[in-house]
């Protein structure tokens, strides 16, 4: 049963891949080459409400949630800190704390996503990988707080 | 037989006098990113095969099974097969030879087995050797010769690497950096070693220039000698070094300066060049035997070193220089006019985000330099391959005629680690899915592919191709 649900709860994500134009969704791209995006990664994740509604709307409904931020804080600290650092000014990966952005689309928040999710180039791997996508808003949501200050 | 090529090389070496391809003998003629190799080729990365956990090297036995064998950081060696299936069963597994556990020390991201070199009559002694950071040696570089049962082709079972494990060398690491890695043999038939500084970082050991010490080294052996002889190698007659430490009585008059240099009491018959901070692959250009080493950098530039056929003895600068650079770097070289280059310069490099300290950020080079091998085909002619393991791009290295060109020929998603060929002398290439920052262990890091380079215009249908940057 338990296993029943969690399929079903995928099945958004893998229409989302399968049928990237879908009406009620928006389409993810691929950050190198701008090919519809692959949801192949981890999938027996939960994908959360969260996660859901980030796929219909592209925004990220952990943006300004204070618990969400904390738990972004805490991940972000592991998996992305080294290259960009503890404030975001980057040094292997780019500065995150201003309004450039080094591709066409990560100055959004699906853009954002596409790239964590999928990889960019080189050591900007595809951490969707190494975490679920529910974590992904989270690390968004905290990385957005560099730019607030 | 090896004497006899040698000599050849030195001919031919003669016949083409000036006009030969060398390394640039001045800073400004160092190629850096932006040059355009003869006729522009155009290549693709088809994948052969997925799912090797951390790849860190690749190679080929060269007795005609088309077998490809990965190298995994783990400890593992897995072969790829014709049909790009990939066995089950190891072909060696370090993890498995040692009661007490796996005998490779993988604790930092830079240790592991770094390679495999397959014996140049492989296909009739069954003899192979890897190097590998030893658990039991606190990370201490072993080489060993294990031997194929010839009923067990595709699989050397710990009883098998047990009973027939022969330790030619150990290289001392003071620390768990720059451990060098490639190990290959040579057109000459010689083992050669890439070995490196030592680690932290700056060459805290001088070992670049100390012929005293292993380390900062490319080395190079003579492996065939008999099993029960007093040491598992010998020093080839043609080693720069193989006399100048041996005992002598002291003549004063009557010697030239130059005989006198030649007299270096410590220094090690090993050697073969020097002054290499970390040269972690290297390769020999097939057709002409040339050799290039990917020489990794320490925080501004990338080098790319060529070596003609059978040049001994070059003094490759470090930690006097850092690719064209005097080392340390402290500012914008273009200001330091105090800076004399130091032994032979590399034909390459290409900068870090910040090509001198307080240089404005710039992302359009790498951080690591990954030799895959060179590439005689595709309208490539003797063009060394390799891959940044941040930046994901990939470079082109070749001489036009007149100066060495560096072309930028893709950026990837990819985080290459190094490469080698097959059995028909195509480029091959690895990467992994690990970093310095985001290691979670050579078993549990997500898994890396093989990939064999083409050229753009004979990717077969329905090829895995990876992905670039548009
Ligand atoms: C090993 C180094 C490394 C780690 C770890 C890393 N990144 Fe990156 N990051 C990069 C590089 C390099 C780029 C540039 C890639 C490109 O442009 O294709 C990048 C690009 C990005 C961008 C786009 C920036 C822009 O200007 O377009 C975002 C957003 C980003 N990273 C977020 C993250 C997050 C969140 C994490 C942790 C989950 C992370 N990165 C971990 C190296 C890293």
């Amino acid at each position: 049963m338990h296993r029943l649900l969690l399929l079903a709860a995928l099945l958004p994500a893998a229409l989302a891949a399968a049928a990237p134009a879908a009406a009620d969704g928006i389409e993810f791209k691929a950050t190198l080459n701008d090919k519809p995006l692959q949801f192949k990664y981890r999938t027996n994740q939960e994908i959360t409400p969260a996660v859901e509604s980030f796929h219909k709307t592209g925004e990220n409904p952990y943006a300004g949630d204070a618990a969400a931020i904390a738990d972004g804080q805490k991940i972000y600290k592991k998996m992305c800190q080294a290259c960009h650092l503890k404030d975001g000014t980057g040094r292997i990966g780019p500065n995150l704390t201003d309004e450039e952005w080094a591709r066409a689309r990560t100055g959004t928040e699906v853009g954002r996503f596409e790239i964590i999710y999928g990889g960019g180039a080189g050591a900007m791997q595809a951490f969707g990988r190494r975490m679920d996508q529910d974590d992904i808003l989270k690390v968004m949501a905290f990385i957005d707080t560099f730019r607030a200050d | 037989m090896k004497k006899l090529l040698g000599a050849t090389c030195a001919v031919a070496l003669m016949a083409f006098g000036a006009m030969a391809k060398d390394a640039p003998k001045t800073p400004d003629e160092v190629a850096q990113p932006g040059g355009t190799l003869p006729g522009n080729p155009k290549i693709a990365l088809v994948q052969i095969a997925d799912g090797f956990l951390d790849p860190i090297n690749v190679a080929n036995a060269g007795d005609g099974s088309g077998r490809i064998f990965v190298v995994e950081r783990i400890g593992r060696i897995k072969i790829v097969n014709k049909d790009g299936s990939v066995n089950e069963e190891p072909f060696l597994d370090l993890t498995s030879i040692n009661p007490l556990g796996n005998d490779v020390q993988t604790g930092f991201v830079e240790q592991g087995l770094y390679s495999v070199a397959f014996h140049p009559n492989f296909a009739e002694n069954g003899h192979f050797y890897v190097h590998y950071a030893s658990l039991p040696f606190n990370g201490d570089g072993m080489i060993v010769r294990f031997t194929v049962d010839p009923e067990s082709p595709d699989v050397v079972d710990a009883d098998r690497a047990n009973g027939t494990a022969k330790v030619l060398m150990r290289i001392e690491q003071p620390w768990y950096n720059h451990n060098g890695g490639q190990i290959e043999f040579g057109p000459d038939g010689y083992l050669y070693i890439g070995s490196g500084d030592g680690g932290w970082e700056g060459d805290p050991y001088e070992a670049g220039q100390d012929l005293s010490t292993p380390l900062a080294k490319i080395l190079r052996i003579d492996v065939d000698v008999p099993d029960d002889a007093d040491r598992p190698y010998a020093i080839p007659d043609d080693n720069p070094f193989a006399n100048a430490s041996s005992e002598r009585l002291m003549v004063l008059f009557g010697i030239t300066e130059e005989q006198f240099a030649q007299i270096k009491t410590r220094s090690l018959p090993e050697i073969w060049s020097y002054g290499v901070r970390n040269p972690y692959e290297f390769a020999f250009d097939q057709k002409t035997g040339d050799m290039f080493i990917a020489e990794v950098g320490q925080n501004h530039w990338e080098e790319i070193i060529f070596e003609p056929a059978g040049t001994a003895g070059r003094n490759y600068g470090w930690p006097r220089m850092e690719a064209a650079f005097c080392h340390p770097m402290t500012g914008d070289p273009a200001e330091d006019t105090d800076c004399s280059v130091v032994g032979t310069l590399p034909a390459a490099m290409y900068p870090h985000s910040a090509p001198y300290p307080g240089a404005p950020e710039d992302n359009t080079g790498g951080c690591s330099v990954q030799g895959f091998g060179v590439a005689n085909y595709g309208g490539m002619d003797g063009v060394y391959l390799m891959g940044d393991w941040c930046s994901g791009r990939v470079f082109g290295l070749g001489h036009d005629g007149e100066k060495w060109q560096l072309q930028e020929m893709m950026q990837t998603g990819l985080q290459f680690t190094a490469g080698g060929y097959d059995e028909d002398g195509n480029v091959i290439a690895v990467n992994a899915n690990n970093f310095y920052l985001a290691d979670e262990g050579p078993d549990s890091n997500p898994p890396g592919q093989l990939w064999r380079v083409v050229p753009a215009d004979e990717v077969p249908e329905g090829a895995v191709v990876a992905e670039t940057v548009q």
